[in-house]
């Protein structure tokens, strides 16, 4: 089962301090006003990441939220994941080692649920022949 | 040399007036830094940096006082921060990169002139060599520069050279200390290395020192088993210090951070409220800002180190990471900051305080009228019941003083 909404892939500026965060925010808006948004934010290349840039980043991750979506971080630099940790937000996000695995992730838990609880899985198979 | 057989009935004891004996005759000169090389963080070597309250250079200057070396020459190419090394007796020579080898070797002859023998150290790495016993080995050997290395043979740059092998020591200091055409003899030290190549080696040496390893004691006094804390420090009263840890002097804690697990906060640096401190070192002058959580980091000069990371990051954002300062103006700013800000508080007061009376004009009557009993509770006087009462309300009063 696959989602048809599109997961959509951002690349993060080199520096994100107050003025680019903002002006980032300003490019992001309308993908976070859509229905479920789907977002995945590429962090490669930050190689200076203030309090604003956190905050910004919170500040999307709770948008999406509010609109069932959700906002994923993948391929961190060093630079952005010392930051994450030490304002405490790493644990907030879901962070993936690149945007593929990130996008992938989107449509990856459904399936195994639904898989979970179907009568004819293979969990479930074994359990009732040894029940049997 | 063995150095309890110096002294027979001292017990292990070191006869300390008999080591400065053997090494009254002995110069030292003392190199910091002369190598472009990873050993700095900001623009500070390492050695300069403070572990545990004192730093690497003047714990070896301490070293090789308490072993009695006649006279210490310390060449660096950056201005030591204070205490400075000429607070311990020694002639203390800033060199620029280009001739800090050339520098080196006239310091050299100087110190040669009226001495056996010379011992040259490059920091650097902290090396617990006994310089007595490498001293008497010398001696046994006869000729040629002894050069020591650790218990696992790795080089340290820690050499002896006979004041009469010019030559040599002009090979080996124009070589900087890296020639190895020299024929050397080896002295093998059994004592505590460090090398001190980056900021991990900072924090494995903070540890050792913790657990007794390294030689190095915490500079202040110990509060609580394993908590100590140098003068003038100031920690909040809902702060918590979980030991290991030092505090150095002139730190602030504010309200509500935590310093835990072998964390070292050297002088003069500041934790803000809410913040975590965990196995991590602040290095002098450093400011973390409030609600941050630093955990396996050296920090320092707007660096942060990672070491789970293994990353360097500068941090320009100073509610993260800054710096504090013991400058006069700074401090005059801040009072001047504070004093301005007393008049505007009050200012904010008084509009406020208007601003309910105003507010309490418009509320009707039966909010602003109390109901009968509490008026006859707040007429009535309370009473003390005994004796006891008074004594305890007299108690309490001092127990909070």
């Amino acid at each position: 089962m696959e989602t048809s909404r599109p997961v959509i892939v951002k690349r993060v500026p080199e520096s994100l301090n107050m003025k680019q965060s903002r002006a980032f925010l300003e490019e992001v808006r309308p993908l976070l006003e859509h229905d479920r948004p789907q977002l995945v934010f590429d962090l490669s290349q930050v190689r200076k990441l203030d309090a604003a840039g956190v905050d910004m980043l919170v500040y999307c991750m709770k948008q999406a939220s509010r609109r069932d979506g959700d906002l994923k971080l993948a391929s961190l630099s060093p630079e952005a994941q010392v930051v994450l940790d030490l304002t405490r937000t790493s644990r907030l996000f879901e962070i993936y080692a690149n945007s593929a695995d990130a996008a992938r992730s989107f449509s990856g838990y459904l399936p195994n649920m639904v898989r979970q609880f179907h009568p004819e899985s293979d969990i479930l198979g074994s359990a009732g022949r040894k029940v049997a | 040399m063995d150095l309890t057989a110096l002294n027979p009935q001292s017990d292990g004891l070191v006869d300390i007036a008999q080591t400065s004996s053997v090494l009254s005759r002995v110069r030292a000169l003392v190199l910091m830094g002369g190598r472009p090389g990873t050993e700095r963080i900001g623009q500070y070597p390492l050695a300069l940096l403070d572990v545990l309250g004192r730093s690497v250079l003047m714990r070896t200057l301490d070293r090789l006082r308490t072993a009695g070396v006649g006279e210490i020459a310390l060449l660096g190419d950056t201005e030591p921060m204070a205490p400075h090394p000429s607070s311990i007796s020694c002639t203390f020579t800033v060199a620029s990169r280009e001739c800090f080898w050339d520098e080196a070797l006239q310091q050299f002859r100087r110190l040669a002139r009226e001495s056996e023998c010379v011992l040259v150290l490059r920091l650097g790495a902290w090396a617990e060599v006994d310089y007595a016993a490498m001293v008497d080995d010398f001696r046994c050997a006869g000729s040629g520069p002894m050069r020591a290395c650790s218990q696992q043979g790795e080089a340290l740059d820690v050499f002896v050279i006979s004041s009469a092998s010019q030559s040599e020591a002009a090979a080996l200091l124009r070589g900087e200390l890296r020639d190895t055409r020299i024929s050397m003899t080896e002295h093998r030290t059994c004592g505590y290395v460090n090398f001190l190549t980056c900021p991990a080696d900072l924090r494995i040496l903070t540890l050792d020192a913790f657990a007794g390893v390294a030689d190095i004691r915490p500079c202040g006094s110990e509060l609580r088993p394993g908590v100590w804390v140098g003068r003038g420090a100031r920690v909040h009263r809902r702060a918590r210090i979980l030991a290991p840890a030092f505090i150095g002097a002139f730190c602030t804690v504010r309200r509500a951070a935590i310093v835990t697990r072998c964390s070292s906060l050297e002088h003069h640096s500041e934790v803000d409220c809410a913040t975590m401190i965990e196995n991590s070192s602040v290095l002098p002058y450093s400011r973390i800002g409030a609600g941050v959580e630093l955990e396996c980091s050296v920090v320092g000069f707007r660096q942060v180190h990672s070491l789970r990371r293994n990353a360097t990051v500068d941090i320009e954002d100073p509610h993260l990471i800054g710096t504090t300062s013991n400058h006069f103006y700074s401090h005059a700013f801040s009072a001047l900051s504070w004093l301005l800000s007393v008049p505007a508080g009050a200012f904010c007061k008084s509009l406020f305080d208007s601003l309910l009376r105003r507010m309490n004009r418009h509320m009707p009557e039966s909010t602003l009228s109390s109901t009968p009993t509490l008026a006859e509770s707040s007429l009535a006087p309370i009473e003390p019941q005994s004796e006891s009462y008074r004594e305890m309300a007299t108690l309490r009063r001092y127990g909070n003083q």
